[in-house]
């Protein structure tokens, strides 16, 4: 396509890049991929771990949106739509993955007690980094999801509920205990518990 | 002053900015006084912190053309195998669609050949000759309900029009002039043959049935026996009745106007003898006498057991009969007796109905069981009306030999929803364990969710709690829901949580174990302490957890929990000292210096007193922290020399 025709899909507005793509319009849903494309990666990249993966699953997530754009309805954002189909394609990819591969069986539960580790230094920021993303990865899928939507892509508690098809009330249950699941993770390293002893 | 419990559910609120002005306030002014929930807020916020750095995914690598490109191609390729799909069943279509039309061709040839001839011709003439003759029409001009006797008239065509809809024509008091004017009308037209009714001899016949009754009532037999005496009677009636219908009169019809005659016992015969009969409209009639205003109970009792001597067309009518206190230990004898799916039927019809009516329901309901599998699946079903209905089937259920093994079986058979509905309703009301898988799933589909959940909340045996932590695990519910239905449960059956404390304390275990402190907590209320307390002991969890249940039993706990953390106190080793000193605190805070005086005992009064001057010096809930970092390094020695003693005493 011409890139001034791209060009003018980028600048058309959602709604009618989406009825254009229901139209058969192929460039309208170029656009579309053009738009959305790095968002999904990117929750995909935190949601699944390696880039790979992340990009083949995203390229799929367009591919089924393609197939069902007659199923999306306008009254929800087209990216929240976009979102939950990566969820269920994450959400396969998991499973097979857990099939072909032994499950990691070290508990969140099971981090030394490193007191002394503290975030101060630059090495510190690193490693509470590294430890973070290991124990965000270790989550159970649903707390991983709504964690990663709401505390990483900043998503507001109904749009992470709508994504991953639950209530509101229900997804901030799931962020909550996703963070308290870190927090018992991370205890040394935050600083938190091993100096108190009380709730 | 707000406790930990919530101050920490508070600061994990507070990340959304969902606390009010009131609530912030609080929480600062109990995040002042304890260093633990500091503690645990600057934690939190370095949490936060933590998510923040975590590096972005290199988003700046992705060609976004090349991205464009590759979906591009995916749909191509998912297009071409579609359309591959496509033409594969087209051609798969087509195979079919020829070798039917080829079979049919082949077997139309074999017809030809083979069976053309004479069979054609005589499957033409039975079809013919099963084509009824065209029916002459029923209708008398001006012929009605009233007049459904007369002569002339078929009983089979009397019949259909006493159904039909209302009566066109005369009454019984109807004058002959009207009579006449609906003869002209057009629908009269179509029949102008027919000869004009006789309002007055119909009347007359309507009388003599009447009588005919009468006087078989009059002329009683002399035996005391009730059937000896309608038989009697019943005999005298057949004569007279013969001689009416030799006229060419429905006397059927007739004596269907005697069930509504003044004399209940006329009007008992004339029920008696036209359940004789058996025919559904008769039966009708009969049963409507029940259901009248003001029908006098000899005549009420009469019919009631004229229907139930029709045998099973009767039966569907004795609804009424039921409803009746004076007649429903009659009816239920009969009906049991009889046992039949009739019986059944109007039985659990009747008990379905009887929504204000606790006596009733208890009748119908024990009379239900006394008839055996049929029954106990009538009384499941039963179940789904709730109230009083469900109350009676659910105390005649758990009353019944075999009714929950029958349910548990019935639990796994197919059915409708509505089925399905009322027997996991059953099931969880009589707390069958074979129906908690089920509650846990329909607990997690939403469309059961709040059912399943109050069902959980109300199970009356032990089990529902491990559902509940399942479902908690599950990480799909709110807080609120899950705290609130293990709330339900733990202040029926307080022990139902030590039980599952005392299942889950095994490897492999710990995760769970740690849901289960969470869902104690969030349950915020005393019933969970004596888990809690269990929980303090269990060597299965770490020792700052066990930590956060001592202090959290401080709050909720009472005397009994005191005494139960003075037992774990006393076998705690020097490394628990965090955790001996949290049990202290509690302890303290549940029974005062009294109970900590106990618990050391007059040999080690010295560690308690001091103890004691430090706990009242600095209250537990201004800096609970503080004071166990304190206490914890006062009861160090203590500890230790205990744990010599143990090691040296044989």
């Amino acid at each position: 396509m011409p890139r001034n025709a791209s060009a003018m899909h980028d600048a058309l507005p959602e709604a009618t890049l989406v009825e254009r793509a229901r139209a058969g319009d192929r460039a309208a849903f170029d656009a579309l991929v053009r738009r959305h494309f790095g968002a999904i990666d990117r929750m995909l990249h935190r949601l699944v771990g390696n880039a790979e993966d992340a990009e083949d699953l995203a390229q799929e997530c367009f591919v089924r949106a393609h197939g069902a754009l007659g199923w999306y309805r306008s009254d929800a954002p087209f990216e929240a739509w976009l979102r939950r189909i990566a969820l269920h394609l994450a959400h396969d990819h998991f499973r097979s993955r857990a099939r072909r591969t032994a499950r990691q069986t070290e508990g969140l539960e099971h981090v030394p007690d490193r007191a002394e580790q503290r975030p101060e230094s630059e090495a510190g920021r690193r490693e509470l980094s590294g430890r973070l993303a290991a124990a965000i990865e270790r989550l159970p899928e649903r707390l991983r999801a709504a964690l990663v939507l709401r505390a990483l892509e900043g998503l507001e508690y109904e749009d992470v509920g709508r994504a991953t098809g639950v209530t509101p009330a229900t997804a901030r249950t799931q962020v909550m205990q996703a963070r308290k699941r870190l927090l018992r993770a991370l205890g040394p390293w935050l600083g938190t518990r091993k100096e108190g002893g009380a709730r | 002053m707000i406790r930990c419990s919530q101050a920490r559910r508070r600061i994990l609120a507070s990340r959304d900015a969902r606390l009010s002005l009131a609530e912030r306030l609080e929480l600062d002014e109990h995040l002042q006084g304890c260093e633990a929930c500091r503690a645990l807020d600057l934690a939190d916020a370095s949490l936060d912190e933590a998510l923040a750095a975590l590096p972005e995914p290199p988003i700046e690598r992705i060609d976004l053309d090349a991205a464009v490109r590759a979906v591009r191609a995916r749909i191509d390729g998912a297009e071409l195998e579609r359309s591959a799909q496509h033409a594969r069943r087209a051609r798969l279509r087509r195979w079919v669609g020829w070798s039917v039309a080829a079979a049919a061709v082949a077997a139309l040839a074999g017809w030809l050949i083979l069976g053309r001839g004479g069979s054609s011709t005589a499957s033409r003439n039975e079809l013919v000759e099963s084509v009824p003759p065209p029916a002459t029409s029923p209708v008398v001009p001006g012929s009605d309900v009233e007049l459904d006797g007369a002569p002339e008239q078929p009983s089979s065509v009397a019949q259909a029009d006493i159904e039909s809809d209302p009566p066109r024509a005369t009454r019984p008091d109807a004058n002959p002039s009207e009579i006449a004017q609906l003869s002209e009308s057009p629908a009269v037209d179509a029949e102008p043959e027919e000869p004009p009714i006789d309002v007055e001899r119909h009347d007359r016949a309507r009388a003599a049935v009447r009588e005919a009754f009468a006087l078989a009532v009059a002329a009683r037999a002399g035996s005391a026996e009730e059937s000896d005496v309608l038989a009697a009677r019943l005999q005298t009636v057949e004569a007279p009745l013969k001689d009416i219908a030799a006229d060419g009169w429905n006397v059927s019809v007739l004596a269907e106007r005697v069930l509504a005659d003044a004399d209940a016992e006329v009007a008992g015969l004339a029920a008696r003898w036209l359940a004789q009969k058996g025919d559904r409209l008769s039966i009708n009639k009969i049963g409507a006498v029940l259901t009248r205003p003001n029908a006098p109970a000899a005549l009420r009792r009469q019919a009631t057991l004229a229907l139930l001597d029709d045998g099973e067309p009767g039966i569907a009518a004795l609804g009424p009969a039921l409803a009746d206190a004076e007649l429903r230990a009659l009816t239920l004898e009969r009906l049991i007796a009889r046992g039949s799916p009739a019986s059944v039927e109007v039985m659990a019809k009747a008990l379905a109905e009887t929504r204000q009516d606790g006596a009733a329901a208890a009748d119908l309901a024990h009379a239900l069981a006394r008839l055996g599998e049929p029954g106990v699946d009538a009384l499941l079903e039963s179940v789904r009306h709730g109230g009083l209905v469900a109350e009676s089937a659910l105390s005649e259920l758990r009353r019944t030999r075999g009714a929950p093994e029958r349910l548990a079986v019935l639990l796994g058979e197919r059915a409708s929803a509505r089925v399905i509905d009322a027997r996991i309703e059953a099931a969880a009301r009589l707390g069958l364990a074979e129906v908690l898988p089920l509650l846990r799933e329909r607990a997690l589909d939403r469309g059961h969710r709040n059912e399943a959940l109050a069902q959980l909340s109300a199970f009356p045996s032990r089990g529902a709690l491990a559902i509940v932590l399942e479902l908690w695990s599950s990480s799909r519910f709110g807080e609120d829901e899950l705290g609130a239905t293990a709330r339900s449960i733990l202040e029926r059956d307080p022990l139902e949580g030590l039980a599952l404390v005392g299942e889950l304390e095994q490897p492999m275990q710990e995760p769970t174990l740690h849901d289960l402190v969470d869902l104690l907590l969030a349950t915020d209320s005393r019933s969970a302490a004596p888990s809690l307390a269990r929980l303090v002991g269990s060597p299965w969890l770490p020792s700052d957890e066990r930590q956060w249940a001592a202090v959290a039993l401080a709050e909720l706990g009472s005397a009994e929990e005191a005494q139960r953390l003075a037992e774990t106190l006393r076998e705690l080793q020097p490394e628990d000292q965090r955790l001996a000193a949290a049990c202290a605190l509690a302890i303290h805070a549940l029974g005062g210096a009294s109970a900590l005086r106990e618990t050391f005992g007059p040999a080690d009064a010295p560690v308690a007193e001091r103890l004691i001057a430090l706990l009242e010096r600095r209250p537990s809930d201004r800096n609970p922290a503080a004071t166990i970092s304190r206490a914890a390094r006062l009861l160090e020695p203590w500890l230790e020399s205990r744990t010599l003693a143990r090691r040296t005493t044989p």
